[in-house]
Formats: structure tokens, C-alpha cells, sequence
């Protein structure tokens, strides 16, 4: 009887299983599970499986980034590869050289059935996506409890929007009872009187996020009442929640970040009214100053000084109207009293005199005709400086 | 008061101020008021803390 060593046997049936050319170049179908990727090397290891068994799968670093598509778990594909033997470990596996998605996998047609499904009754229209409240009192978060999602949300509500409350509907995220928890907690936080819902995953990149695509779930979230965003898918990855929600991040985070302003804003707005009232308040006041000093002016006009001195005013410019009047009038008696002295002066028998003219008298009577005089009558003529008592010597008229 | 019914309330004094009908007394009292109001949106947002409780509306430490 032979005695192998575990070396020697794996190396045996390694051979073995290599030589048989039907387990070469060979088709497997299955659904993937456990997919992840070496970071370092690039190699990929996963779990093919279907009803009743599984096997062991590897995927090298050179096939794996000819993929054109991203393997997840739950997907069922074909895969093209040879069985090899990894001796060390004493396992089986398939080599996998290439990995298509199997077109008629259950799991893929089920979901792109559901997809036209809800599509076709509006889950997924533009139309009936609601806008976020813009200063949300009371933020509700689906997801798993003491998940990094979880943590991340806080996190960044905590710094930027520390005034809002955070309300917690903590769900199972995978597994088979996943979709009715996370359903069901939709609906909860929809009646809870929160403003708008986060709905994330619970952590990493290697979760099986399926639950979300449930129609159970899309339905929840398509008949809540409040606005919910969806934290769900991973880079490429969107699923059905993501679709039917209000709005879509791209991570936990950025869930948060839409969620709620910065409290920075919030800040700048109370400055702005602050100024706003400062200002209104300096106009107004302003404002009152001009109109009390318009009254007060206007009172000063019309007070008894002031009419006072406007009557003063008025009297002494007809005072002043009054002299010049007066004056002017005398001027002009005077000259006219002047002319008139001037033409009586004219007259005057006196100045006549002057030139030679004499008065004669007759009995105290003025002659002025040569008729009533005789021979030795007694005149008196009348010159400017004196009196001449002359007896008559002839009289001859002017007309002989 | 809300930090949002203080935002309100500021909001409207301000209107009030600025359509300018007011007497006198009512400016001063109502920016006194806007002053108090501001004073208090600006303590909440200073002291605030993100609050987190659970389904029962119980407080959660985190």
C-alpha cells in the first residue's frame, strides 16, 4: 500500500485534472457570489453557483481588465476557462479566461422586467420628483445601524447643518429580509413628520445592494410623502431606489450635503437682514429728521415774530416810499412856486418902472389918457425910487 | 423660537421697516424686537448641536 504525501496528491490529481481534455477550454454557467479583486495583483476570486452546488472561481489580472462589463454578485453569467487545480490549497477551481452575462439569467431578466414595469407606471418620471425643503428640521435616515454610511451622514450633518435633527430608521441592507425592513422603514419615516428621507447602504463597495432593486422598495419610496434622496448604487451601479427617489447621490455623503445647507449660509443670510433692518431703521429715522425740520421751518415762518418783523419790514418800505413821495411833491411845488415868482416878478409894475416907466397920478387917480388934463393941473408921477409933484406946462394928443 | 420662525419673523419686520407707514414707537419697537430676534437666531446656529434620536423619537448619543 503507498503512502502519498498531500504534495504528492494534489500534484496527481492536478496532472490529472489536466490532462482531461473535457475539463478544458470548457462553459460554465452560474451566478456569481463573493466577488472581489485582488488590489494589489489585480487577480479577481469569486464563487460560481447555481440551485444545489458551487464551485471555486479565479479570474487572473490580464483576463479580468479585458472585462467589458463590471461582475457583480447575483449576476449569472457564462464563463469560458479550464479546471486547474491550486495545490497548495487542495482545491479545485475554474480559470476563468473570459465571462460574458448570461442574457437569459433569471436574476437579469427578472430585473430589466422590472425596470419597464415600474418605468411604465411612472417611477421613474422627471415630472413627479420633489424639490428639497430647503431648511430641513428633521432629516430621516434609512440604513444599516453602525454602518459607514451612517457614520459618514453624520458626519457631515454634524458639521455643516447642526441645528436640524437627525431621525434613525435602521434597516438590514442584504440578505433575504432586507427588502421588506427597508421597505417598511420607508414607509415609517414617510408618516414620521421628518422633511426629506436619506436612504444609503450600509458600507464598502462589496455589498450586495439587490434589496434595492426589489420593487417592494421601489414602491415605498415612489409613495412616500417626503422628498427622499438615494445613497444606494456604486460608481456605475444604479439601482431601482436610485431611480425612483427624488434625487440621487453618488455617495452617503453627498446624501448628506444635499440634504441640508451650511449652516455658513444660514449665517450669511441673518447678516443680510440684520443690515436690511439697520438700514430701513437709519432711513426711517432719516426720514422723520427731514420732515420735523421742514415743520419747525415752516412754524419759525409763520410765528408772531416772524409776522411780526414782516409787518416791520413792510412798514418801513412805505415809510421810505413815503418820504420819496413827499419829497418829490415839494420838489415840484416849489419849482412850480418858483415860475410863478418868476412870471409875478415879470409883471411886476416895479420892474417896469426900473426900465423907465412912470405912474401918473391925477387926484390920486392913474391917467391913462391925455383927455382929462388943463393947463397948471397938478400930477404926481410915480417913478421907481420916488414921487415927482409936477404942474402941467402942454398937452398935446397923438392924434392932432 | 424656531431658528426658521426667527429667519420669518426678521424678514417680516424688515418689510414692515421697509414700506415705512410706521409711526415712530412702532420703527423703534419693532427694530428692538428684530434686534432680540436676531440675537437669538444667532445663539441657536452658534450653540447648536446635531440632535439624533431613534423611531420612539428617543434620544440617541452618537
Amino acid at each position: 500500500m503507498s503512502i502519498f504525501t498531500v504534495a504528492n496528491l494534489n500534484r496527481y490529481l492536478a496532472v490529472q485534472l489536466r490532462q482531461d481534455k473535457r475539463l478544458q477550454g470548457i462553459f460554465v454557467r452560474g451566478e456569481i457570489a463573493d466577488f472581489h479583486c485582488h488590489p494589489r495583483s489585480g487577480h479577481c476570486y469569486f464563487t460560481l453557483r447555481d440551485d444545489t452546488a458551487a464551485m471555486k472561481a479565479v479570474m487572473f489580472a490580464g483576463a479580468a481588465e479585458r472585462l467589458r462589463f463590471l461582475p457583480a454578485n447575483g449576476m449569472t453569467v457564462i464563463a469560458a476557462g479550464s479546471i486547474t487545480v491550486y495545490e497548495r490549497d487542495g482545491v479545485y477551481q475554474l480559470n476563468v479566461t473570459d465571462l460574458q452575462p448570461d442574457g437569459v439569467g433569471a436574476a437579469h431578466l427578472a430585473l430589466k422586467q422590472r425596470k419597464e414595469k415600474l418605468a411604465a407606471l411612472g417611477y421613474f418620471d422627471e415630472a413627479r420628483k420633489r424639490a428639497l425643503p430647503q431648511f430641513p428640521k428633521r432629516i430621516g435616515v434609512v440604513t444599516a445601524p453602525g454602518g459607514a454610511a451612517l457614520q459618514d451622514i453624520l458626519h457631515i450633518l454634524s458639521r455643516r447643518y447642526p441645528i436640524a435633527t437627525v431621525q434613525l430608521f435602521p434597516v438590514l441592507v442584504q440578505g433575504a429580509d432586507a427588502p421588506k425592513s427597508i421597505s417598511s422603514a420607508i414607509d415609517r419615516a414617510s408618516d414620521s413628520g421628518c422633511d426629506v428621507l436619506i436612504v444609503g447602504r450600509g458600507g464598502g463597495s462589496n455589498e450586495d445592494l439587490s434589496a434595492f432593486d426589489e420593487e417592494c422598495v421601489a414602491t415605498a419610496i415612489f409613495r412616500c410623502k417626503i422628498p427622499v434622496i438615494s445613497a444606494v448604487g456604486h460608481e456605475t451601479d444604479v439601482s431601482i431606489a436610485d431611480y425612483t427617489a427624488d434625487l440621487r447621490a453618488s455617495t452617503p455623503s453627498a446624501a448628506a450635503e444635499l440634504a441640508a445647507p451650511e449652516i455658513s449660509m444660514l449665517r450669511a443670510a441673518l447678516s443680510g437682514l440684520e443690515q436690511s433692518m439697520h438700514v430701513q431703521m437709519r432711513r426711517s429715522i432719516a426720514g422723520l429728521e427731514t420732515m420735523l425740520s421742514e415743520r419747525q421751518a415752516a412754524l419759525e415762518r409763520n410765528s408772531v415774530t416772524g409776522r411780526l418783523e414782516r409787518m416791520e419790514e413792510r412798514r418801513s418800505q412805505l415809510t421810505a416810499r413815503l418820504d420819496a413821495a413827499m419829497s418829490a411833491q415839494l420838489r415840484a411845488r416849489e419849482q412850480e412856486f418858483a415860475q410863478r415868482i418868476a412870471q409875478l416878478d415879470c409883471l411886476s409894475p416895479l420892474k417896469v418902472m426900473l426900465r423907465g416907466y412912470a405912474l401918473v397920478y391925477k387926484d390920486d387917480e392913474i391917467l391913462s389918457s391925455v383927455q382929462n388934463v388943463r393947463q397948471d393941473d397938478i400930477l404926481k408921477i410915480r417913478l421907481a425910487d420916488g414921487e415927482i409933484t409936477a404942474a402941467v406946462k402942454e398937452v398935446r394928443s397923438s392924434e392932432e | 423660537m424656531t431658528f426658521e420662525d426667527g429667519m420669518k419673523r426678521l424678514t417680516e419686520i424688515v418689510t414692515a421697516l421697509e414700506q415705512g407707514e410706521l409711526s415712530l414707537s412702532e420703527s423703534v419697537a419693532l427694530y428692538e424686537e428684530g434686534l432680540k430676534v436676531s440675537k437669538d437666531c444667532r445663539r441657536t446656529l452658534d450653540d447648536a448641536r446635531l440632535k439624533v434620536v431613534g423611531e420612539q423619537g428617543e434620544e440617541i448619543a452618537i
